[in-house]
């Protein structure tokens, strides 16, 4: 047996040659707010007001090298696990809220490519349904060793 | 079988560790699983897999849960798996009026068969396809692309400047035709219409298959959102009526010409 894809042991072995890119110099934080866990979080926060939202899965910015560059960059952001994180309706009242209250502008949700985060998704998606703004969905699924395997439309 | 299916995992796995067995020949590994708090209906949604082999899974699982049970093993269509280019939102709104917009200009065609035919022409249906491409293609549709999307371009490239010069020829033939309606004049309208009929066709193609892509491409997501907003804001603008009407005229063009 192999276990729940999401929760399997797997190592992921890297040389020196395999590293590519500039290793040089340091980059600044792209975060522009707090707090960012999604119970945390208000949607009448005043920087959320007609942002682009980044709704990430909680092991996304680990998995993803360059997470603050080309993801972070310009978003706001709420993170969240659909797999361990308790009260989870709430999350979809809050979604809601941000499309509504907050009036943002997209929404992007980062997810993992493990089975067990789609329901992140299927909770953001709750949440669009139960807004009376409407606004563009985008999907990022992201796989184990930080690629992007699919950055698409809703 | 849905009171299993709204159970823990667990729970139903250590009342029936078949179950486990049978979710670990799809590759759901969830008996070593230490949460596993997850429900049976999530589990099996939630792993996506194809349509035939959900169906299988559940056929097995209510097999063994229901040994007594006359199972039924439900017909599973397969879903087309699509990986190929998507258009964002707004972009693919453009493209869902240009099928609309593509169905009338295909039944040009019929129209001036029947102009052809009949030495009267019919003011009604030719007045209702003007107000069509006036209304829904270009005050609609087109003012969208003018007024917001080329905006977010540089309106000095080349393909943008031909885009444009279509829709001012289009409006030219349009308004040759009306005249020609004024006049009785058959052979004005045949030529017009017959001419918007090639210019649209191909402008649409044009933005499907080259500039839309192209665009939708360049744009941020940010943008994308945007777009989304204009244009909602320009269609409750227009009000409902607008496309509603159009559209119900298509929908009569269809009752009259689309084959039985």
């Amino acid at each position: 047996m192999q276990g729940c894809p999401g929760s399997r042991m797997q190592s992921f072995e890297k040389t020196d040659k395999q590293v590519t890119g500039n290793e040089a110099g340091t980059r600044q934080s792209e975060l522009r707010q707090w707090p960012i866990q999604m119970h945390l979080v208000s949607p009448q926060a005043p920087y959320f007001e007609k942002s682009d939202v980044l709704l990430a899965a909680d092991c996304a910015p680990f998995a993803l090298a360059d997470f603050h560059k080309d993801h972070l960059k310009g978003s706001t952001l709420a993170i969240a696990c659909p797999k361990l994180d308790s009260g989870q309706d709430a999350y979809i009242e809050k979604i809601a809220a941000l499309v509504d209250e907050a009036s943002i502008n997209t929404l992007t949700v980062m997810i993992m490519q493990v089975p067990c985060c789609s329901g992140l998704l299927a909770l953001a998606k709750q949440g669009l349904e139960r807004a009376k703004r409407k606004i563009p969905l985008k999907i990022v699924v992201v796989s184990l060793q930080g690629e992007i395997l699919s950055e698409n439309w809703a | 079988m849905q009171n299993f299916m709204n159970r823990s995992i667990k729970e139903v796995i250590e009342q029936n560790p078949r179950i486990g067995e049978i979710l670990d020949e799809y590759n759901i590994g969830c008996v070593p699983c230490t949460v596993a708090t997850c429900l049976l209906k999530d589990v099996v949604t939630i792993h996506n897999l194809p349509k035939k082999d959900e169906a299988m899974l559940m056929y097995r699982m209510e097999k063994e849960l229901y040994p007594d049970r006359d199972v039924q093993l439900k017909e599973a269509v397969e879903e087309e798996k699509k990986d190929e280019f998507r258009f964002s939102p707004p972009m693919q709104e453009l493209v869902d009026e240009h099928v609309h917009i593509k169905q009338l200009v295909a039944y040009i065609s019929d129209v001036l068969e029947l102009v052809a035919q009949n030495e009267e022409v019919d003011r009604d249906l030719l007045l209702n396809v003007v107000r069509f491409i006036r209304e829904y293609a270009d005050k609609y549709h087109h003012a969208k692309e003018e007024d917001i999307l080329f905006d977010y371009t540089d309106r000095s490239l080349e393909v943008i400047k031909v885009i444009l010069e279509d829709h001012v020829t289009g409006r030219g033939h349009i308004k040759a035709v009306v005249d020609a309606i004024d006049t009785g004049n058959r052979a004005e309208i045949i030529t017009h219409l017959t001419a918007y009929q090639a210019l649209l066709t191909e402008h649409i193609n044009k933005e499907d298959e080259i500039l839309f892509p192209w665009i939708d491409r360049s744009l941020t997501t940010s943008q994308v959102g945007e777009l989304f907003q204009k244009f909602a804001q320009a269609n409750a603008e227009l009000g409902q009526e607008l496309p509603e009407r159009n559209l119900g005229f298509l929908e009569s063009l269809n009752a009259k010409f689309a084959p039985q």
